[in-house]
């Protein structure tokens, strides 16, 4: 094993323009790797862009994960440091999001990790009534069983509580799961978020499906049954 | 059994042909349609709100990322060019003393630093690192860009004498602010 060589960013204060941010609160990843490279003046500005662009979503994610808003907001921010901590290491191969969403991602398993990890009652994610009603509207095609409205409302409450047990009980393999869903997730980036090898990846999936079926079970049947 | 849970990932993941689904498979297609119907009805928190974006410099201040305010307004433009050249020499010098020398630890101060190696299979490497990274108490995590396999931890501070041997043994200076920055390049013949 040889050691190569150790390349160093500089970092100095100063200010990106608010236009860095585009329509619909999307940050460039070539003004990102940019202010990088530039760093100095480019850093407050560039911070401050990510934090208009993508607080929102990561807050959302990072909220849904931990159940308690102070929580996320400090775990957001945590990330949005580490983002700039480690901006040489992003190469621009993917779009900026996923990959500050990884960074994320891994600190809401490490704090999943840590013992006693307190959730206030007060903080707790549910979803509201109008949220429901809108995870059935959007349900309609994608689970066709539910027949009438009252049926797909029964059928997104359900999953609610099952998925919400499922975190509880489980949070790193149902968190794991629907990170899945959203990003269509493949094996080997489920093996670089774990920091897992392939095998243990394998075993991880495999475990992932198995709490599905018993956390969900009340949900599959009612999904399933003849309505 | 392994091939069901790849099927049952592929479905999950929206990558699977739906016509051919059993029942496993047709559960995690319900999944993932639940899911991202449930992530479309939320609503995240606004997008830009002063107070949050101060408190976000303010811990970057803290971090050492950013100077501090007064200071950055104080500071002569002289001293500023001073201190760059100052770098530059540092720099050069480091440079040479690696080309010429093994490798020396290096300390860094506020920025991050990646450490390069070279090795004849990474991946293990990497994992070794990682497992005696978890050893150690921390929690290490390995990615993969453009066949250079890489690590980053946050190291708790003080670094823990365990911890500093483990990164010892490979060649690697313990990071002074505990930001932990690895990659691993396959060794050429």
């Amino acid at each position: 094993m040889e050691v190569l060589f150790r390349t160093r960013v500089s970092y100095a204060t100063g200010s990106m323009s608010p236009r860095d941010v585009q329509p619909g609160g999307y940050l460039d990843k070539l003004i990102f790797m940019e202010a990088c490279r530039e760093g100095g003046k480019r850093i407050e500005g560039a911070l401050r862009s990510l934090d208009r662009a993508y607080f929102g979503l990561l807050h959302r994610d990072c909220l849904r994960a931990l159940r308690d808003a102070d929580a996320a907001h400090d775990l957001v921010q945590e990330t949005f440091i580490k983002v700039w901590q480690r901006c040489a290491s992003f190469r621009g191969e993917s779009e900026l999001l996923p990959w500050v969403r990884s960074i994320l991602r891994r600190a809401i398993l490490d704090k999943l990790r840590q013992p006693n990890r307190e959730v206030p009652l007060e903080h707790e994610a549910r979803m509201s009534p109008d949220a429901l009603e809108r995870v059935a509207e959007l349900s309609v095609e994608q689970v066709p069983l539910a027949e009438d409205s009252l049926r797909k409302r029964q059928l997104a409450e359900c999953f609610e509580r099952c998925w919400e047990n499922f975190l509880r009980a489980s949070p790193e393999h149902a968190l794991v799961i629907s990170w899945i869903a959203e990003d269509d997730m493949t094996h080997q980036q489920i093996a670089a978020l774990l920091g897992r090898t392939p095998g243990a990846t394998r075993e991880f999936i495999s475990q992932c499906r198995k709490r599905a079926r018993v956390y969900l079970a009340e949900w599959y049947s009612l999904a399933f049954s003849e309505g | 059994m392994r091939d069901e849970d790849d099927a049952w990932l592929d479905m999950l993941a929206g990558r699977a042909d739906t016509e051919h689904a059993d029942e496993s498979n047709a559960h995690a297609r319900a999944i993932r349609a639940a899911i991202l119907s449930r992530r479309a009805a939320e609503n995240p928190v606004a997008g830009e709100d002063a107070a949050r974006e101060q408190a976000l410099i303010d811990r970057a201040r803290a971090a050492g990322l950013l100077r501090p305010a007064a200071a950055r307004h104080q500071r002569p433009r002289r001293a500023l060019w001073l201190s760059a050249a100052a770098l530059a020499c540092v720099a050069v010098a480091v440079t040479l003393e690696m080309r010429i020398g093994p490798p020396a630890p290096v300390t860094r101060s506020g920025a991050p630093l990646v450490t390069h190696i070279r090795a004849p299979d990474p991946l293990r490497l990497k994992q070794e690192i990682i497992r005696e990274l978890a050893a150690a108490g921390v929690d290490a995590h390995g990615y993969e860009v453009l066949g250079r396999e890489g690590i980053d931890a946050d190291l708790p501070l003080p670094v823990a004498r365990a911890v500093r041997e483990v990164l010892a043994r490979h060649g690697i200076a313990a990071p002074e602010d505990g930001v932990l920055q690895v990659e691993i390049e396959p060794e050429t013949p």
